[in-house]
């Protein structure tokens, strides 16, 4: 009997989790839910591409606590907050090896544009990724998804309730949550 | 899936040997010791032909060792060893000043890179000791694993064995953004030391020998 893996969703957002630095922390409430994460996410549409001559270091700080920014400023680098509601449940899970987040081959990536696909050389898949980019100005590839069929829901029980499965994937970690929805706003720059 | 010594190889297939300065060979990682060392010899015979003596791998037993150390440390399905004398790039944003601790050997484990670079001069550690594990994007091979490569590189040295492995998304997301500092493309020959991945400050930037 062929046996399906869960499908990723790729969310449609114009930023991606900070593939090296994403400094994502989660928020409870005082009963112990998932109530928001926040994260460093790079805004590709904000990146000039113009990269100064010379040896000049960049230093990038920590970005603290999460302030509400406004749409209009730029930055390639800002934190976001993602606010879930009727979060149930989440759990943080550290990257099951040097070579990826979580474990690819156990998902169907086929919806994730910038994912590598079977046949795929890394070239081939950056280019479909940057043209996916031009076309619709969301992230190919966003770290952040919500996986269908997923056999964590069947574990809780929860697969026929309405709440969803979703997948943040940082560099070392990554973060399950179990959630009815949920939104997105940009804060400082980081 | 046998399992020879403790590596762990895929058995009746022909794995490709990646084509490093016009070599290109195949080793049959089978069923039996005799084919083992078989694909050994293949590879050592490779490198002699290849750079006319100048081979950096021994003969016999160790080039089995040095197959069954390369394969475990590369992922699942994986291919092969190699020594080159071609190089390999940087292909992460930055490195952390460190190695982690699991699953890595006590010359490793927790130490920092510069420590390891100073074993690797003073010659308590050699660069067989570092396997690169790296997969190919168009013509360069661009390694998964930074810290090695860096603390190799800091000690002016270049990998004598390559794995060679499937490319990941993740690896192919580190591809997605800007480098930390201006003159460190990605893939590239440069990598900057940052003190955690959530400290970007640069410590400084280790470059690939010349």
């Amino acid at each position: 009997m062929e046996c399906k893996s869960p499908v990723l969703i790729p969310a449609k957002v114009p930023w991606s989790v900070a593939s090296s630095a994403p400094h994502i922390n989660l928020y409870q409430t005082e009963e112990g839910k998932p109530d928001y994460v926040t994260f460093i996410a790079y805004f590709k549409i904000e990146d000039s591409q113009q990269s100064p001559v010379g040896t000049a270091v960049q230093f990038v700080k920590n970005p603290g606590e999460f302030r509400l920014g406004s749409p209009d400023d730029d930055g390639t680098y800002r934190l976001v907050c993602l606010t879930l509601h009727g979060g149930y449940s989440a759990r943080k899970c550290f990257a099951v090896s040097d070579h990826e987040v979580i474990t690819e081959a156990s998902f169907d990536w086929r919806a994730v544009p910038g994912a590598l696909q079977p046949g795929d050389s890394v070239l081939s898949a950056l280019s479909r990724a940057e043209e996916f980019f031009i076309e619709t100005g969301f992230s190919a590839n966003p770290g952040f998804y919500e996986v269908l069929g997923s056999p964590w829901l069947v574990e809780l029980g929860l697969d026929d309730a309405n709440l969803h499965h979703y997948i943040i994937v940082g560099h070392d970690e990554y973060f399950d949550i179990v959630a009815q929805d949920w939104h997105w706003k940009v804060g400082q720059k980081a | 899936m046998r399992e020879f010594g403790s590596a762990y190889l895929q058995a009746g297939e022909y794995v490709p040997i990646p084509v490093v300065a016009g070599i290109a060979t195949a080793v049959r990682v089978a069923t039996g010791d005799e084919t083992i060392k078989q694909a050994a010899f293949n590879i050592v015979a490779g490198k002699v032909a290849a750079f006319g003596g100048k081979v950096v791998i021994a003969t016999g037993a160790k080039a089995l060792g040095t197959v069954a150390a390369a394969s475990r440390s590369a992922a699942a399905g994986v291919v092969t060893v190699e020594s080159v004398e071609a190089g390999v790039l940087f292909g992460q944003r930055r490195v952390g000043q460190n190695f982690g601790v699991e699953g890595r050997p006590d010359y490793l484990a927790g130490r920092s890179i510069t420590d390891v670079a100073n074993d690797l001069r003073s010659g308590v550690l050699r660069a067989v000791q570092l396997p690169i594990d790296a997969f190919r994007v168009g013509n360069n091979l661009v390694s998964a694993n930074t810290r090695s490569l860096a603390a190799l590189s800091e000690a002016g040295l270049s990998p004598t064995i390559i794995n060679e492995i499937q490319p990941t998304t993740t690896l192919l997301q580190r591809f997605s953004e800007r480098p930390v500092i201006a003159n460190a493309p990605l893939p590239g020959p440069r990598v900057p030391v940052t003190p955690t991945q959530r400290n970007l400050n640069v410590l400084r930037v280790i470059k690939l020998p010349r």
